[in-house]
């Protein structure tokens, strides 16, 4: 993502100021090196972790159950099998999702707008999780979605210089949070989190985000979701984010993030993840 | 409003009675006044030795070279000595008021052995002042710099006590301090952001800078304002003699400066200025887009002074300088301190030096799309505004008072986005007011003992117009824990702080070779820099005290030990020092601290403390010079509420981003024969405090360091060494010379981490590493030719 929305919306200070550095000191040889380096960490307590979203405009609801395992060890982390997954909305109605393989629970049906949910889940060993209640609100669509090429400023030949843009008008009077999710080529592009309030561009069209700017070329199609999210999920989203971009000169020092999810009998038990509500608006282009 | 009367009412009542005081001795008593001035240029020395061989005692210049002494009638050998030049030994018959300006020989680069001088060169243990350092420019453009660009915050960095954050940050941490908790003053004037670059060069053009003086601790009672240190800069007078110019070309800028007296010995000016030029070269792309870009940086000194007579002196002083970076259309950023001074000196009488100052400093930074459907501007401000009187009074050899009272005014506008295409979004501005008035005497008590003991008392106004907001007590601060919402007026003064803010300090000399010194301070700081990254960036903000946003107070002791050897050759100090502070400002996880209505809610706020060892030992005569200096120390933070969420790290003490328990460095340099010199300088120390991970997680297909226990790790150590070589073939009879300095940055490329973090691996997410990141991997030679006329 990039000028608009990476300095205005983000404030990464990430690309531009440490490029510049590199260019108006030397031009010729810069000196600043990365290396991947052995050393040892400390080895925390096993956690729970909950990755669940309730979706309007997708029919599919899917909660992933996992716990955190030792910061160098090979392979994906544990799945934690054989839990009641249970999602209840405002009116009392309850869900049980159905383990379809190990840590993954899913059901098909439909989150409602202006609907509140919550999570509960229960371990085979007694132990009870909660989540806050999350209320799903609609999400304006995409106005139109283009691309261009563009001038960049660092382009090197291997560089592609095309941008996909896109608008959409932020509603009146409503304090809006958003998310984008993007899949070039039908595959999930997870390079960086896209997510913003609109304290920028409160009840205006926003006339142009762009986007992968050097990831796609011509022939490329790139589909756009945009997503409404909850305060506390841009909240939640904001600190995850911080610790995905502690490397630079400028960046901040990684946290810990707390999600939404407590032991109910024991709320000082660290629970990490989160669990959302969103509504989906989608648009899709060819590069041709 | 009644706080200012009383105010103004206690400075009527002192400065009055020092008047009195003046006529009632003056009956037995003479004055002997003057300045102490550089022979070469006319520009007055500070802090330079009045000794009265007789009396064994005698005084100091201050601030603008001027002396002044009460003695008997009598004849008295008076010996004038400042460091670098060479002592005068003046005969006096004194039966009257006697002005003696006297003009003071700066000494040739004595090759062949050391002459051995006057009573001056023990300095460091006459003067009471303690946790100082004076570093003559000539000192600092002896010391390998990066790149050849002579860097003044650099180099303080090689001094005991001094730290940096890592290569390339900006600003200093002294003892255990913040960046923020500097007072940096250009002529005066508060500079706000003291490198271009993002921490790679000072604002600070080495050309046009006189004197450089850090104070760590026994801060003096004329400084208010920030919590740990004072680093006071003043810019050159201008060569009150003749036209002279300085300059040179190097790897990164070049530079030059002119000075010249407008009416000999009565008015000269001074104006100097440096300009980056890396980007110069991109014309030479084939790169179009590359050739659009700009990066560059610019600073521009002036000054100009005029003695209207013996008792009448005004200087004007400014300062500009701006870093500019684009990128082509789609973003450009720009940000510079200005500053200027007006200060007028005068005389009330032989004994009462006065100096009236008004001052204004503008911070600002800009960035922006300069175009395109996304082009907007973003703007920030400090502007601040200073009156201040300050007087001194030599109301005897044995007394020195010095007094005054200083009225600040800040006007902080954070953030004003305008654009075509949206609404224009601005961050409430914030005014404040800041009041200072302070008295401290120096006195010396018998042969041995000095003392050095006065008070401060600040107060402090949060104005209108402002939004303020309320917030459930008990409770963390949200913006859903808001209960309220109050709109103040202009200029109604919504919260006020203040207290007094006591200093001392003593030098009880044991010996001629040696001597112990003491010092309390108390200080507190009303403003406060918002950032909650690892180095700072040009583009955070600073705020002030509010209702929610309380003072810091900051208290430190130190114990020195000081002793010369060989005949004042080798100068060898000690310090311990212990400080607390109260109120820190710190930050929630994931804060959000720009463009925030209720930034306080995303604050903490922290104690903290540091103590540590601080050793040096100097030689400043010779051929061979330098110093080597040792810190042990250690800094940490607490922030501790009855809230679990308003705690970090559980409420214990966890060390600060600037904890380095082990700091030396040693800076050499040698004289090989009359062309050539070298030096070399090198540091060592622990590395900065990170945090680690203690697991890794998977959430939304991305794996995830799970962070606990802040800065409970380190980076490794840091250590560098640099050369560099200086040529001078002094021509005589010719008045352009020129030197070449040669230097090497990085000798043996040391990759010095900066920082370590953590990451997946790109080509198999569930894969995590560890990746160091060092800024300046490499070694790093370059040229500068220098030249003078």
């Amino acid at each position: 993502m990039n000028t608009f929305l990476k300095f205005i919306l983000n404030f990464k200070l990430e690309k531009y100021p440490q490029k510049g550095v590199v260019f108006g000191l030397f031009l010729l040889v810069f000196t600043a090196c990365e290396d991947i380096v052995d050393l040892s960490v400390p080895r925390g307590e096993t956690r729970l972790v909950v990755d669940g979203t309730v979706f309007h405009g997708q029919p599919l609801q899917r909660v992933i159950l996992s716990t955190t395992s030792p910061f160098f060890e090979d392979g994906q982390t544990p799945r934690v099998t054989g839990a009641i997954v249970v999602i209840e909305n405002d009116l009392g109605t309850k869900d049980t999702l159905l383990e379809v393989e190990t840590g993954l629970y899913l059901i098909e049906k439909q989150g409602e707008i202006e609907r509140s949910y919550k999570l509960e889940i229960t371990l085979p060993d007694g132990k009870k999780y909660g989540s806050t209640y999350q209320t799903l609100v609609t999400v304006p669509s995409i106005d139109s979605i283009y691309y261009e090429e563009e001038d960049t400023p660092f382009a090197s030949d291997d560089e592609g210089n095309l941008s996909v843009k896109f608008n959409f008008t932020d509603p009146k009077e409503v304090d809006n949070y958003y998310r984008w999710n993007y899949y070039i080529n039908g595959e999930y592009f997870n390079d960086e989190l896209t997510f913003t309030d609109d304290q920028f561009f409160e009840g205006v069209e926003v006339p142009e985000v762009d986007i992968l700017r050097e990831f796609v070329e011509l022939g490329d199609t790139v589909l756009i979701e945009q997503l409404s999210i909850t305060e506390e999920h841009y909240n939640f989203l904001n600190k995850f984010n911080q610790n995905l971009e502690s490397g630079g000169l400028f960046a901040s020092p990684p946290i810990p993030v707390r999600g939404n999810i407590v032991n109910l009998d024991d709320p000082k038990e660290y629970v990490l993840g989160f669990f959302g509500v969103s509504a989906i608006e989608r648009a899709e282009i060819i590069l041709k | 409003m009644k706080n200012l009367l009383y105010f103004l009412g206690v400075f009527c009542i002192l400065y009055f009675s020092t008047h009195a005081l003046t006529h009632a001795q003056k009956q037995s008593k003479f004055t002997l006044k003057g300045y102490l001035k550089d022979a070469e240029n006319g520009e007055g020395l500070l802090g330079a030795t009045v000794y009265v061989k007789e009396l064994r005692t005698g005084t100091a210049t201050n601030l603008y070279g001027f002396y002044s002494l009460s003695l008997e009638a009598g004849t008295y050998t008076i010996s004038y000595s400042y460091i670098g030049y060479t002592p005068i030994q003046k005969t006096v018959n004194l039966t009257a008021d006697q002005t003696l300006t006297v003009e003071l020989q700066a000494e040739g680069t004595e090759l062949e052995g050391v002459e051995v001088t006057a009573e001056a060169e023990d300095e460091a243990l006459q003067t009471v002042e303690m946790s100082v350092v004076k570093l003559e420019m000539a000192a600092i453009k002896k010391i390998p710099q990066f790149l050849g660009e002579t860097d003044i915050i650099r180099s303080i960095q090689l001094l005991p006590g001094v730290t940096t954050v890592g290569e390339g940050a900006t600003g200093f941490n002294v003892r255990g301090g913040n960046i923020d908790q500097n007072l940096i003053l250009l002529d005066e004037a508060p500079i706000y952001s003291s490198s271009h670059l993002f921490g790679f060069f000072s604002v600070f053009n080495g050309d046009a800078v006189k004197d450089v003086k850090l104070y760590k601790g026994g801060i003096p009672a004329i400084y208010g304002g920030r919590l740990s240190s004072v680093l006071d800069i003043r810019q050159k007078e201008g060569n009150m003699k003749k036209f002279s110019g300085s300059g040179g070309i190097g790897a990164v800028s070049s530079r030059l400066t002119l000075e010249a007296p407008i009416i000999k010995d009565k008015s000269s000016f001074m104006i100097s200025g440096r300009r980056s030029y890396a980007d110069l070269f991109l014309i030479f792309s084939r790169n179009e887009a590359m050739r659009k870009n700009k990066a560059y940086f610019y600073d521009v000194n002036a000054k100009f002074n005029y003695q209207f007579s013996d008792k009448d002196r005004l200087f004007i002083s400014g300062y500009f300088g701006n870093d500019v970076f684009g990128f082509g259309q789609n973003f450009a950023a720009k940000w510079g301190n200005r500053s200027g001074t007006i200060r007028w000196n005068h005389l009330f009488s032989d004994r009462v030096f006065a100096n009236f100052t008004g001052i204004y400093s503008n911070y600002e930074y800009k960035l922006g799309v300069p175009s395109g459907a996304n082009a907007f501007d973003w703007t920030s401000h400090i502007y601040t505004m200073n009156l201040r009187s300050d007087f001194t009074f030599f109301a005897n050899p044995k007394n020195t008072l010095d007094f005054g009272l200083s009225a600040l005014r800040y006007r902080f506008e954070p953030g004003l986005v305008t654009s075509d295409n949206f609404p224009d979004l601005e961050i409430d501005k914030k005014f404040a007011n800041e009041f200072g008035i302070y008295i401290s005497n120096e006195q010396t008590i018998g042969d041995n003992l000095t003392l050095k003991y006065g008070v401060r008392y600040s107060l402090y106004q949060h104005m209108g117009k402002a939004t303020v907001y309320e917030y459930t007590e008990g409770e963390p601060m949200t913006t859903k824990s808001i209960t309220d919402t109050l709109f103040y007026d202009q200029n109604k003064v919504i919260q006020s702080y203040g207290g007094f803010e006591p200093r001392f300090s003593l030098n009880w000399r044991l010996s001629p070779k040696n001597s112990v010194k003491l010092s309390y301070n108390r200080t507190r700081q009303y403003i406060h820099l918002i950032s909650n990254t690892t180095a700072a960036t040009p583009l955070d903000i600073w705020t002030s005290s509010d209702k929610h946003i309380k003072p810091a107070i900051a208290d430190q002791v130190a114990i020195g030990y000081f002793q010369n050897f060989k005949n004042n050759q080798y100068e060898l100090s000690a310090e311990v020092y212990y400080k607390e502070l109260q109120d820190l400002v710190d930050y929630k996880d994931g804060a959000q601290l720009l463009f925030n209505e209720t930034l306080e809610a995303d604050l903490l706020s922290g104690k903290g403390r540091a103590y540590g060892l601080e050793i040096m030992l100097k030689k400043q005569k010779g051929r061979f010079t330098g110093w080597l200096s040792y810190t042990l120390s250690r800094s940490e933070i607490r922030v501790d509420s009855d809230l679990p969420e308003d705690r970090i790290n559980n409420g214990d003490w966890y060390p600060s981003n600037y904890d380095k328990l082990h700091d030396l460095s040693a800076v050499l340099s040698y004289d090989i024969n009359e062309k050539w010199s070298i030096s070399a300088n090198y540091a060592y120390m622990t590395g900065r405090p990170i945090t680690y991970p203690d697991a890794k997680y998977e959430y939304e297909g991305i794996t995830v360091g799970n962070y606990g226990n802040r800065n409970g790790a380190r980076t490794p150590t840091y250590h560098r060494l640099d050369f560099s070589a200086n040529y001078e073939k002094i021509k005589p009879n010719r008045k352009w010379q020129s030197s070449w300095n040669f230097s090497i940055y990085n000798v043996y490329a040391r990759k010095n981490p900066y920082s370590i973090y953590f990451r997946q691996n790109e080509d198999n997410y569930r894969q995590t590493e560890a990746v160091q990141l060092s800024i300046l991997g490499t070694i790093l030679p370059s040229a500068t030719y220098n030249f003078k006329f």
